[in-house]
Order: structure tokens, then sequence, then C-alpha cells
């Protein structure tokens, strides 16, 4: 058996050598009326092979992506991950590693994560990224709060911020819970019928402290209207726009039309999908929101012998330092998952990104084709799209997606989850592990699905 | 595509082989110190052993391929382990409810006194604007606190770190919402009077809340509901061996007494009897559901928290079961063994008047701190100094300058699964350092891949990312 206790049997040894005769000693400063009696009602404790047995029944009660077509995404996509990143990420020097403080034994992690800086800036076009933050949704949420820092000063909307009114539910509550403590508003931003932003309402925005806007948006639409947004809500009010950063190999980078921080979910660079987390959350940003933004950064210097070294800098924005005035709380980031997408990234090179991307849109233009001439299936925007796209079936969508399940097909997303007024309308998603073969079988059960409507009708 | 949308411009990003990239990040890491180099003795962070069988099961395609909006019956095996962390953390910390919705420790804490706020709101205490904070506290506590739009009622420490009940006493009142301390304190010592302090809390109608960060002193022995609180997070990358992957990804569940339950973030793991139609699918007797809170303070992450670490924990769980009061009886063995070999090994080489304990105690629980204050007077050693002559040594260094109130402080924390040798040979270390003259140790280290890095040029002349212009 693994034993996890090394000083186990040496217990009096120890003790006796302190002069004390029992562990009991060790806890007489804990009060009696505070202590626990007898000992904690749970299960005993398994062995090694045990836990890995139990944990292969009940993890294989779940569904896997991987063993039957699937096009649920949603804010997650599958792309394949190169082997070696799962190799080397458990190499324990980053594995088992704290945040690097000490950054004479640190210069590994250190280096790696001002590498990662340096490929996400690139990758969004803007001049500073951040080593993470939890996860796209939180990243959104920091750009609000630190664009509202940079910009409430001069702002004719003071404390407001305006957001995609197709931003998903749970995004936008994130939103809120990180908003109201500093009472900002944010209000919502309308699109047109066709999926991309209402250029006209976005008016409304200038002054504002920040507007978010998604590219490609929620439902998938790569919007060009997003590259005049900038010169519309003009320079006092922050551009921020999140993105899924495999597009962005295709996809101009937003700081290259004019966005002040960009954030995003990086998960489809690096991670598996993981039930949700731990992923990483991208942010970056232009030179003038350097002091007020949240989380970690690495910074180039020397050592004393003048050789080249890198540690953490401007520390004097965090909770650490700057207690309850930090500029975030955040702590505990998500590095290891960053130099998970850092390594990916290096396999890839720029070559490989625009591939990646591709054959994701591929597979997404394949997909539009073969369902829009479905019987019972309409594409819902006429548009270009990237990674996914939102169909109308037939009936309920709840109804059509259980009906795919039960043939074996994961058939996508239920779109009256985001938007209740919506009941027909399903978000299919698509990544680089969408084969042909996997579309025809949707194609096919969706077309079954239409003939059993119709039969029932 | 549009045609605006094009990407010009790719990323200036490099392009390795396969064997290149290994070798890359292979050469990276061997410049990298972990739990697996060596003795992690980090205060306050609580730098155990990774399991290995954690990683293997993180790995298998039904958590590592798994979608959080996948439908119920095809999550039954990850809701089941939800739920069971759940309730072993609610019978560990004494609380009604867990939630595993908060990724990091931090953001349970935000979490936590988010719930606060929207329960004062909903009885009408909107006066309650205040959230007290020792001025020993991590800095985490005040930075949640003021995020969610609380004020920060800063109070005294005593000399030991300790709670000071006056101080404590003058500011709560009917404006304050909640306390936030942790226990035992960030000096290792237990607060006796903890439950005297909750006592103060709640008669002027607030809440006492728990930041886990020292959690591994007491699993088992006592537990936050016992002492009074009704709030609580646990850093699982801490107590629970999720490795810390050099700054992330941690997981910070937290709990709560049924008042505050219904304002918890959900989905929570809930679980029922089974349908005669659920049954074959069910991975025992019975059947689990997400559940969202009544009142809830809504989502702090998109999906359903940290899953990944979350099994992870699980599987360290299902090593110890109910023997989880074993591991911390040993963290607490180790700390105040290795505190006693370093005095012990002080006074035999004679350098024992070079520092003092952090506070007077007969024991320490997890942790101690030592003050180099002597050495700086006598021979301007710092601990700073101290710290990287151990660094030459083949050890990470102890947390240094906190908490604030021990001048010159070293923060020492040995973990469960450091062996008796292993604590023998740093505290001989330990006592070597001090040994060494101050010109020879200000120098150090000599031995790491580079020597004492200059922040204040890094700060000064900034460099962010690799400068590709005058490349």
């Amino acid at each position: 058996m693994v034993d996890q206790l090394p000083n186990r049997g040496r217990e009096s040894e120890m003790l006796s050598q302190m002069g004390f005769s029992s562990i009991e000693d060790l806890f007489a400063d804990i009060p009696a009326d505070v202590r626990f009696k007898g000992d904690l009602p749970l299960r005993g404790p398994q062995s090694e092979e045990e836990i890995i047995r139990d944990a292969r029944r009940l993890l294989g009660a779940n569904l896997d992506m991987g063993s039957r077509p699937s096009f649920l995404g949603a804010g997650l996509y599958r792309n394949y991950v190169p082997a070696s990143v799962f190799q080397l990420v458990t190499r324990g020097e980053f594995l088992t590693a704290y945040t690097p403080y000490q950054p004479e034994v640190s210069q590994g992690m250190l280096q790696a994560m001002w590498e990662f800086q340096t490929l996400v800036s690139e990758l969004v076009g803007l001049p500073v990224a951040n080593l993470s933050l939890y996860d796209g949704s939180t990243a959104a949420a920091e750009a609000l709060t630190c664009a509202v820092r940079v910009h409430n000063r001069k702002a004719s909307q003071p404390n407001t911020v305006y957001v995609s009114a197709l931003t998903p539910p749970d995004k936008l509550s994130v939103m809120h819970n990180y908003c109201q403590g500093a009472e900002i508003d944010i209000r919502t931003l309308e699109h047109n019928a066709d999926g991309t932003l209402n250029l006209d309402a976005l008016k409304q925005a200038a002054g504002s402290c920040g507007v978010y806007l998604e590219q490609p948006n929620p439902l998938g639409v790569l919007d060009e209207g997003l590259t005049s947004v900038k010169s519309i809500v003009g320079e006092h009010t922050a551009l921020i726009v999140g993105v899924q950063p495999v597009s962005l190999g295709v996809v101009e980078a937003p700081g290259h039309y004019g966005a002040d921080i960009v954030v995003g979910e990086g998960q489809p660079l690096g991670s598996p999908v993981t039930g949700g987390g731990p992923l990483y959350g991208i942010f970056a940003c232009s030179q003038p929101y350097l002091r007020l933004m949240p989380g970690r950064i690495v910074g180039r210097s020397i050592d004393v012998d003048g050789k080249e070294a890198y540690c953490l800098t401007l520390s004097t924005r965090e909770q650490h330092i700057r207690r309850h005035r930090a500029t975030s709380n955040i702590c505990t980031n998500e590095t290891l998952i960053a130099l998970m997408g850092a390594m990916h990234m290096a396999l890839l090179g720029p070559d490989g990104l625009r591939d990646l991307a591709q054959r994701n849109m591929q597979a997404c233009q394949k997909a539009k084709e073969v369902l829009s001439a479905t019987p019972g299936v309409r594409l819902v925007h006429d548009a270009h799209h990237f990674n996914e796209f939102a169909i109308a079936v037939d009936g309920d969508a709840g109804e059509c997606l259980a009906y795919l399940d039960a043939n074996g097909i994961t058939g996508g997303f239920n779109l009256a989850s985001w938007y209740p007024a919506t009941k027909d309308q399903i978000l299919v998603t698509t990544t680089d592990q969408t084969s042909l073969n996997d579309i025809e079988a949707l194609a096919a059960q969706l077309a079954m699905w239409t003939a059993h409507q119709g039969v029932s009708a | 595509m549009p045609a605006g949308l094009v990407r010009k411009q790719a990323a200036r990003w490099p392009r390795l082989s396969e064997p290149e990239m290994v070798r890359h990040y292979t050469w990276l890491s061997k410049r990298n110190f972990g739990i697996d180099t060596g003795f992690y003795p980090l205060g306050s962070c609580t730098m155990k052993h990774n399991p290995r069988v954690n990683e293997v099961i993180a790995q298998l395609p039904g958590i590592a391929d798994i979608h959080p909006h996948l439908p119920e019956h095809h999550l039954q095996g990850l809701l089941s382990i939800y739920h069971e962390m759940q309730h072993m953390l609610e019978v560990c910390a004494g609380m009604d409810q867990v939630t595993l919705q908060p990724v990091a420790g931090a953001q349970g804490e935000f979490t936590a006194v988010r719930c606060i706020q929207e329960y004062f709101r909903l009885r009408g205490e909107t006066q309650r604007t205040k959230v007290i904070v020792p001025d020993s506290a991590h800095g985490t506590n005040p930075a949640s606190a003021a995020m969610a739009g609380f004020e920060i009622v800063e109070i005294p420490s005593r000399a030991d770190g300790r709670i000071d009940l006056d101080a404590l006493a003058a500011v709560a009142d009917e404006t304050t919402a909640a306390m936030m301390i942790t226990n035992p304190n960030t000096l290792g010592l237990f607060e006796a009077d903890i439950s005297a302090a909750s006592d103060i809390v709640h008669q002027a109608g607030g809440q006492m809340y728990y930041d886990g960060a020292n959690f591994n002193a007491i699993l088992g022995i006592t537990s936050p509901g016992l002492m009074g609180f009704d709030a609580v997070h646990f850093n699982l990358h801490k107590t629970f061996s999720q490795p810390h992957g050099g700054g992330g990804p941690g997981s910070g569940p937290i709990g709560v007494k049924a008042h505050l339950a219904p304002f918890l973030p959900g989905p929570l793991a809930a679980r029922r009897e089974p349908t005669p139609e659920e049954r074959p699918m069910a991975v025992d007797e019975h059947w689990y559901h997400w559940h969202q809170p009544e009142h809830s303070i809504g989502k702090i992450q998109q999906w359903h928290g940290n899953a990944g670490a979350v099994i992870r924990c699980w599987a360290y769980y299902r090593r110890y079961g109910n023997g989880l009061t074993e591991m911390s009886q040993h963290a607490v063995l180790n700390a105040n063994y290795l505190r006693h070999a370093i005095h012990r090994e002080a006074k035999v080489a004679g350098v024992d008047h070079l520092f003092v304990d952090g506070a007077e105690t007969e024991v320490a629980k997890h942790e101690f701190t030592l003050s180099m204050q002597p050495a700086k007077d006598a021979l301007g050693i710092s601990a700073m100094d101290v710290a990287k002559g151990l660094l030459d040594r083949g050890y990470m260094a102890p947390t240094v300058y906190f908490p604030l109130v021990v001048p010159e402080c070293m923060m020492i924390e040995p973990t469960e699964t450091e062996s008796k040798d292993t604590l023998d040979t740093f505290a001989r270390h330990f006592v070597e350092v001090l040994k060494t003259d101050a010109e020879t140790l200000h120098e150090a280290p000599v031995t790491t891949p580079v020597r004492r890095v200059d922040e204040v040029y890094a700060a000064r002349n900034l460099c962010l990312r690799h400068p590709f212009d005058e490349a």
C-alpha cells in the first residue's frame, strides 16, 4: 500500500524529543468545547488501486464526448491537443511548484509565463498580457471593472458599461457579481436579425466606460461591424473584445481594429474541456490599462551579475501589497493550464494556428451546407460563422436534442437555456475533431426527427 | 470570410518541432523548483506531496473529455463525486451546505461575502456595509470584501498575532456585516478566544467568516462550525493536495450554515430516489441532479467550478477517508518537531541568540514563525539573506516578511509529508546558514540558475514580452 505519511510509526520518538508524551499534547491549546468528539463520520480509507477502480467506474458513467458524434460547444471547444503537452505539463518541477515568489529557483515557470505573455500579446494584437485569470467569464468581468477604473473620471456615462445582449446569462451573471460592488450599471446592446451588432443602437454607448462584444459572437457569427465600434464609441470608452483564440489564426486580431482590452476563454488552445474547469482566462490590454489591470505579470530583468532573469512585476497592483485597494483579489490563477496553452501555441506556430483555424472553419462550413439541405432544418443567421451556428428545427429544441441523444448523438446546445423566448433553436458546434461522418449522422437523425414531427402533427 | 475581418499579419510565434519544444520545456522545468525537487517549507501555502494517483484519474476521458452542459443522465459519475465532496467538506467544516463552484481561495472569499451581502439585503439590513479584518489577515480577505463593495475595518492584532477582543468589541456594531479571520492564525497559533470573538460579532448581528487557508492544522480535530462560524472557504489546492501548478489552478469551495445556503452560487449536486427509467443509468441507489438555490447570487465562474481539481481532491480524500484526522496530526507534529529541532541545533551551534520565536507559545499548529531581527541587529543578516542561503542548500525558502506583525519574519510550514530525516537535516542546514558570515550571505544564492534578481530594474525597465523591434 502506498503510504503518504513518512513519519507514521515514528510519532513517539519525535514527541519524546520535544518533551511531549502524546500527540494530544500538541492540541492542548484547542478548548474542549470546540473539539470534535470521536471519529469523523466519513467512510474508511481506500488503497490506491481501489480508488482507481472506483474512479473508472464512476467517471465511466459520464459521457465522454469523444465516444460518439458531439456538437456541444457553446463556449468550450474540443480541439486536438498534442500528446507532448500532457507529458510535459506533469513534470513535477512545473506541477508541484507554488507561485514564483523566489525567482532564483523559479526561472523556468517565470520564463514560460513571460513567453506565454508574448504569445498571447501577438495573438490578439495588444502589447500587454497577464499570465491568466480563472476563465473567459471572469476575464470579461474583470475587464469591465478595469475599464471603469481607467475611464470613470472622463466618462460622460460614469459607472456604466455596455455588453452584447447575446452574452450568455451565466457569463452575464459573473459580470454582475464582479461589477455590483463598484455599483457599475451593465446595459445591453441589441443585435440585428442577421446576428450582427446594431451599430445605430451602439451610439448610446459613446461616453460610457466600456463596451463588451465577442468575435465570433456567442452564436458563432463573425461580425465585420466590430471593426468600426471603436470609432463610434470614442477614445474614452474601452472596447473590450472576447475571442475564441483559435479563430485568430484567420480572423483579424482585435488589437488591430481598435480593441483596448481582449479577453477570452483560453481553453481551445492547450486544454481539454474538463467538465468546464480548470480552464484559463486570457487578458490582454493596451498601455493605458497596464497599471490598473488585474492578475500577475512577469517582467524580464537582470540578476546581480547582469544576467538575463525573470521575476513577477507590477505587484503594487495586487492584493498582497495593496490589500483592499488592489485592482483584483486574484491570487491563485491558472498558471499550469496557461502553460499548456503556451506549449500548444509553440508547437502550432503561426502556420499551424492558421491551419487549425481553417480546419475549424471548414468543419463549420460543411455542417452548414449539409444541415441547410436537411428537411425541416433552417439556418437562423445568414452570416459568416466560426465553430458554431444556430439552427431552427421543427418542434421543440429540447425534445429534438433528447431524440438525438437517444439515437447516439450529442446534438448541440438548446438556446432556450440562454434566450428563453426561442423554443426551436439549437447551437451546433463543430471543431477540427468533427468528421464528415459525424455531420452526416447528425443530418440523418435530424431528417428522421423532422419526419417524425410531420407524422405526429 | 468578410474581407475586413481577414487577418493580415500573422502572430509572430516561433514554430517548434516536437523535439525542439520538448527540449525547451524540459530545460525550463530544470530551472524550476517544485515539491518533487525538494523540501518546500513555504508558510501559509501547505506545500504537501501531490499523490500521483490524482493525476492518473484526472486524465481519464470521463473527466477530461466531458462538457458541463451535458444532460444529467450523462454526468451521473461527476454529480455523485460532487455530492460526495460536498458532504465530506460539510462534515469537516461543520457547515450545512457546500458549493464547489469557486475556483480559488480568493474567489471563495468573494463568493461568501457576496452571499452574506445578499442575506442582509433580503432581511432589509442594508446598513451592514462593513467587514472587519485583522491587520494580520491575508491580503485577499480585504481585497475580496472590497470587491463585493464592503468598507474594510482593520483591527490591530495583539503582539502574538492573536485577536484583540477589546479592539473587536469597539468596532462591532449594527453596520458590521462580517468578520473574516483564519484560525490557526497567520502565526500558526490557535485562537483560544475564538468563541468569544464569534459571540461579539453575532451579538452585533454580523456573520463570522472562516478563511480556510490554515485548514491543514485542524481536520477532524475542530471545525469552523464548532467555533461558531457561519461561512468558510477551503483551499483544496492546499489541504486536499491539488497541485499548485506554479500558481494555479486551485479550487476554493465554500461551506455555509443553513441560513446562508439559499444564496450560494449554483448549481449544487443533490440527490433523490431514481425513477424506474433512471435506475439502470444510476451509479448507486441515488439519482444525482443539479440544484439551484432559491436566492442564489448567480454565477462567479461560467461553468461548474474546477471539476478537474475536485476530482483530484476526491482521490486524495478517498485515500484518507475518516483518517483525515491523522493527516492533520502529522502536519502539526512535523511543524512542532521542526521548530524544536531548529532551536535545539541552534543552541548546540551557539547561534540561538540570532532569532526568536515570532510569538511565545508552548505549541504551534501546522506552521510557526521565527523573527530574524536579532540577526539583523547583531550581524546585518536579514530574513531575506537567510532565505537566499537556504536556496543554496537545495531548499525552497520559507515565506518571508509575512505576517507583518513579526519583524524580519520567516514563516515555516513543513506539512505532514516530510520525513523526520528531512526535518532534522533542514534544521542543521538552517543553523549552518546562520553561522555563515554576513558578507557571504549577502551574495547568496550562488548555486541557483540565476542569482538575486533585480526587481526594481524589472519595474523601471518594463519588458513584459519579447521585444521584437530590437530583435
